[in-house]
């Protein structure tokens, strides 16, 4: 029997070590659909607004390398939630930028796990209108590039063709359209997640 | 730019690199260097990969459902006639695809197993990964013109990697799974298939003649003969065994639990003895026989796949049942 070509052994007893593939799908499936929430998070408690996204990267680092280390937690929202609060703890104290009645209030913030909450994935209707929306978002010559791929369906090497430009030129501007969709993505996956749980208090309410 | 926004533009670079078409093993080499080099990388990596993926989620496969189809024939009008084509081009491949087999050159064609108990995680040649649970026998071909996985018996977990221009087919006894990135397990065994979808959409080609039933909880499609394809997304299920088909709606949690093999535990719940002795029996030498007088008990929780001693002490102590050791299994009685 041949052997397959990368293989990644996964240890039978499980134990700690995990597989990256598992870590990866987890990281997907359950971190990044908090993203909307963990930024509201971070920009709600960190006053320099230019600094959330890579105070972002930093929890997103911190939580893949502890899944890597000790396994998958049970409860991925609350681990966010605290990963985040340690990490602005620990930045506020090495920058001491923070007055002491500040820090105080971010140490006894309720460990309620409300303000990062599971994501909802938003229903077929409504990714077709989040991604229209990320769409507008993206400069002209982006836009045309992204849509034919995205849409249309066509290949880099046909939108190249049917717009007459080098290869090159599409792939340059498909690495620009896939950071500014991820962006739009996640941020407007904020807004639909907001509707959503108002719509389900509405709901328990009216129960 | 901070190291940040520097990771960031570089991970777009290599997904926009992926995602031209002119992808080589040498690319994977060097893309898996850099994501191994650090953490920061792969999440960076990671998230607009998913982000990528997820905004053409949205449009590659017809939908059954009349609602969505509308809302997409409304925004691009270029949609109909596309839509026609993606299904004449699947039935086509369909049909040359056993002659096609015959006459192509075996390069590419790889064969994998696991042992009884064991677990393994594969990363095939187009950035797909599968991970083969216990006992489990399935060969893939990838090339430029198609990517294919065959399940010859046991349990497999696809991490598909997008590529529209090359359709993932997985073939299980006559099921034919149709994917174009997404995340779904197939279990093919004894004459029995199920998948389910973690993400994604998939498109499910049962055998011919075929009766689809619909699941009890009335959460699934109403009954069609001949089954057209399924179309099957997140949280939906099907489950065929001889000419009987049967689809189903599934909870985050249900998925939950048939897929917690992939961390080495099997999670039940309300489900029966006689339903998880058959579980474990798939991953231990040591089997489990359970007596019919016991085998409608329903119970729940989270065990290691290999721990069937701890199961049965712990079915001894709470619910006061006999276990007699009988050699090479051991038996569950009142």
């Amino acid at each position: 029997m041949r052997r397959p070509s990368i293989v990644h052994p996964v240890d039978p007893n499980p134990g700690p070590a995990l597989s990256v593939c598992a870590v990866d799908a987890w990281f997907v499936d359950s971190v990044l659909t908090l993203e909307p929430a963990l930024t509201r998070f971070l920009r709600h408690h960190w006053r320099e607004p230019d600094d959330v996204a890579d105070l972002r990267q930093d929890v997103y680092v911190r939580m893949y390398e502890s899944a890597l280390r000790n396994g998958l937690p049970q409860n991925t929202a609350a681990v966010v939630y605290t990963c985040a609060r340690n990490l602005i703890i620990d930045r506020a104290r090495r920058a001491q930028v923070v007055s002491i009645e500040a820090m105080a209030d971010l140490e006894a913030l309720d460990l309620a796990v409300d303000e990062i909450g599971p994501e909802r994935r938003a229903g077929a209707r409504e990714e077709l209108r989040l991604l229209q929306a990320a769409l507008d978002d993206l400069p002209p010559r982006c836009r045309t590039v992204v849509t034919l791929r995205k849409i249309d369906g066509l290949s880099q090497r046909e939108i190249a063709q049917r717009l007459g430009i080098a290869e090159g030129t599409v792939e340059k501007q498909i690495t620009l359209g896939i950071r500014s969709l991820a962006e739009s993505l996640y941020a407007q996956g904020a807004e639909v997640t907001m509707a959503w749980s108002r719509r389900l208090r509405e709901r328990e309410n009216d129960a | 730019m901070n190291e940040r926004e520097r990771i960031e533009a570089d991970a777009a670079r290599w997904l926009a690199r992926q995602d031209a078409g002119r992808w080589t093993a040498d690319d994977q080499r060097a893309l898996d260097d850099w994501l191994e080099k650090s953490t920061a990388h792969r999440v960076a990596w990671l998230r607009l990969s998913a982000a990528w993926q997820r905004a053409g989620a949205v449009g590659d496969l017809p939908s059954p459902k009349p609602a969505r189809a509308q809302v997409a024939a409304a925004w691009t009008p270029a949609r109909a006639g596309r839509r026609t084509w993606i299904t004449v081009g699947v039935a086509a491949a369909f049909v040359t695809a056993a002659t096609w087999l015959l006459l192509r050159d075996p390069a590419g064609l790889e064969t994998y197993s696991t042992a009884i108990g064991a677990r393994e995680s594969v990363s095939l040649a187009d950035g797909s990964h599968i991970t083969l649970n216990t006992r489990t026998r399935a060969r893939s071909l990838i090339n430029d013109r198609e990517r294919r996985v065959w399940i010859d018996e046991g349990e497999v977990f696809f991490q598909v990697q997008r590529d529209p221009a090359r359709p993932f087919v997985v073939v299980a006894g006559s099921a034919r799974i149709t994917v174009l990135g997404t995340q779904f397990r197939v279990l093919h065994a004894r004459g029995r298939t199920e998948v389910t979808v973690l993400e994604g959409r998939v498109q499910f080609d049962s055998p011919a003649g075929a009766k689809v039933e619909a699941a009890p909880r009335g959460s699934a499609r109403s009954s069609v003969a001949p089954p057209p394809p399924l179309q099957l997304t997140r949280n939906e299920g099907v489950v065929t065994e001889g000419n009987s088909l049967l689809l189903a709606a599934k909870t985050p949690e249900q998925v939950r639990h048939e897929l917690s093999w992939r961390q080495g535990r099997l999670e039940f719940e309300q489900r029966t003895l006689g339903e998880i002795a058959a579980e474990f029996n798939r991953y231990n030498r040591r089997q489990l026989a359970v007596d019919p007088t016991v085998a409608d008990l329903r119970l729940g929780g989270s065990f290691d796949a290999d721990n069937v001693d701890g199961f049965v002490r712990l079915v001894r102590d709470g619910f006061g049942l006999k276990v007699s050791d009988e050699g090479p299994q051991l038996r569950l009685s009142r």
